[in-house]
């Protein structure tokens, strides 16, 4: 778990006057589950999309796998994003396409996949998410939670090396919440994924990382463990943790 | 003064940079058509949403256009005591003018603003940067569907819209105001050229590819939320709309020059 995958090297992002990256310096390992904490429009969202080249940085380096991320195309940066699954805080399903549609898609639109195996795995996602029987509904039927777990189901279809998560638990109650927490533990422990978990909710972070970090004001914050965030005595964090207004 | 400038220059800039974007993803949809095309089924499936479903529209615009060319035309023409030559008219203004660019604003209004509205919420909805997480290009997967659709059918619905409009007017003019119908047909075939329908389907062919691009492109650069959709299509309405009347104008030009060098 020593081989660092990610690497952001002083990356810079504004938006007109707004700095929303200063700078930033960060390495994921192999193998670890990253919660990257913040507050809301605190810019988290925006780390994340560097990862894959959604968005370029105006100034910095981003690496993935030895990697140069900001040097490559858009086409070039395809075999990366097929290694990379992204679950969208609102899990942006395809509206047109039912739940058996969606799941399949990282399948049957670039992989030569017989049509009996892609059915066998869309079924074994969505059970992995716990969800049976609603491959014929499209999204509009569904529940928010539920939209969410297609989205992690179809993520997990094309078998990623990484899992990045923008904000899985917002807006659901805390039993789906929980539910989500496990699933994503369950997919990091049992299938070895390198997760990236970015949230504001503290029950989240605590379940899924084995390591946290606080993005504030542009740069990062170390935190640790857990059990070293809730003893934290770095001021910024603590507030963070403990919701206290500054 | 200083800030008046400043913005105009700002938004000169935009325009600049807009017309940039707009090029490239032209570009980019031809590059796709050759390099990947989309499956048939897609295709198909964009044709029947985008085209049959606007058959109703085309067929009352061409129906209704032909009949109002007779009656207007009539009561000039009579006048003069050449009523009979009704049937050329009609058929002429609609292969010709009326056909192709009244069937390509009301494909416009229709598909091009249900076009960009599609795109402009997957865009603000995120979907449009799933499917770049998922390995596609969004202009393959979403753009080039639609551009060959338009293009193969805003020729077929602007056919169908200069017949039924040549209809119209017959009915207006030879059941309604007396003109007689042998001369209706007559003077229809004589002053017809097949130039004329080839010049019209050509326009239609352009009017259908501006119709894609544009209104894609307004709705893949869609802002924020349901105001950001609403601008972006209502923008790509009106501006097809202008694109349209301003190319009419440089393809009549050509068409009729083409016709000047090799027809005559």
């Amino acid at each position: 778990m020593n081989e660092t995958l990610i690497r952001f090297e002083n990356v810079y992002k504004s938006f007109r006057s707004l700095v929303v990256l200063d700078n930033l310096d960060l390495e994921v390992k192999r193998g670890e589950s990253l919660v990257i904490l913040g507050e809301s429009g605190s810019g988290k969202t925006v780390l994340l999309k560097h990862i894959i080249g959604l968005i370029p940085p105006d100034s910095g380096k981003v690496y993935f796998d030895g990697e140069e991320v900001t040097a490559l195309s858009e086409a070039e940066l395809v075999p990366i994003r097929k290694r990379v699954g992204y679950v969208f805080q609102n899990a942006a399903l395809f509206d047109s396409l039912t739940v058996s549609e969606n799941v399949a898609f990282g399948l049957t639109e670039h992989n030569r996949v017989p049509e009996n195996e892609v059915r066998e795995i869309v079924a074994s996602r969505l059970d992995m998410v716990g969800l049976h029987g609603i491959e014929d509904k499209m999204p509009s039927e569904l529940s928010g939670g539920m939209r969410k777990r297609v989205g992690i189901a179809r993520t997990l279809a094309t078998d990623p090396d990484v899992v990045v998560y923008d904000e899985p638990t917002t807006g659901l109650d805390p039993i789906r919440a929980h539910m989500i927490d496990d699933l994503i533990a369950r997919v990091h422990y049992d299938l070895g994924v390198t997760s990236i978990v970015v949230t504001h909710d503290m029950e989240c972070a605590y379940r899924v990382a084995t390591r946290i970090v606080l993005l504030w004001h542009g740069k990062l914050v170390e935190g640790g463990t857990p059990d070293e965030v809730r003893n934290t005595s770095n001021p910024e964090l603590k507030n963070f943790v403990e919701g206290v207004v500054t | 003064m200083a800030a008046g400038t400043s913005t105009l220059l700002e938004r000169a800039a935009g325009t600049c940079r807009g017309v940039g974007e707009y090029a490239n993803l032209v570009v980019q949809t031809f590059g796709w058509i050759f390099r990947q095309p989309p499956r048939m089924r897609i295709i198909t499936d964009q044709m029947f949403r985008l085209g049959v479903r606007s058959v109703p529209v085309v067929v009352t615009t061409g129906v209704f256009t032909g009949m109002v060319l007779a009656v207007q035309s009539y009561q000039q023409f009579s006048r003069l005591q050449v009523e009979n030559i009704i049937g050329a008219l009609v058929t002429v203004s609609m292969v010709k003018e009326l056909g192709p660019v009244l069937t390509a604003l009301m494909l416009a209004g229709r598909i091009g603003s249900s076009m960009a509205a599609e795109l402009g919420t997957m865009k603000v909805t995120e979907q449009v940067d799933a499917l770049r997480t998922l390995g596609s290009n969004p202009i393959q997967y979403l753009v080039v569907p639609r551009f060959i659709a338009c293009v193969l059918l805003a020729p077929a619905l602007t056919v169908l819209a200069d017949g039924v409009g040549i209809v119209g007017g017959w009915l207006v003019g030879v059941q309604l105001l007396g003109v007689d119908n042998h001369y209706f047909w007559y003077h229809a075939a004589d002053y017809t050229d097949t130039w004329d329908i080839l010049a019209g389907v050509v326009k239609a062919f352009v009017f259908g590819g501006i119709i894609a691009t544009i209104c894609c492109y307004k709705g893949l650069n869609a802002g924020h939320g349901a105001e950001g959709v609403g601008q972006a299509t209502t923008s790509a309405n009106v501006l097809t709309c202008m694109v349209i009347l301003v190319s009419n104008f440089f393809l009549a030009i050509v068409t009729t020059s083409l016709y000047d060098i090799f027809m005559r």
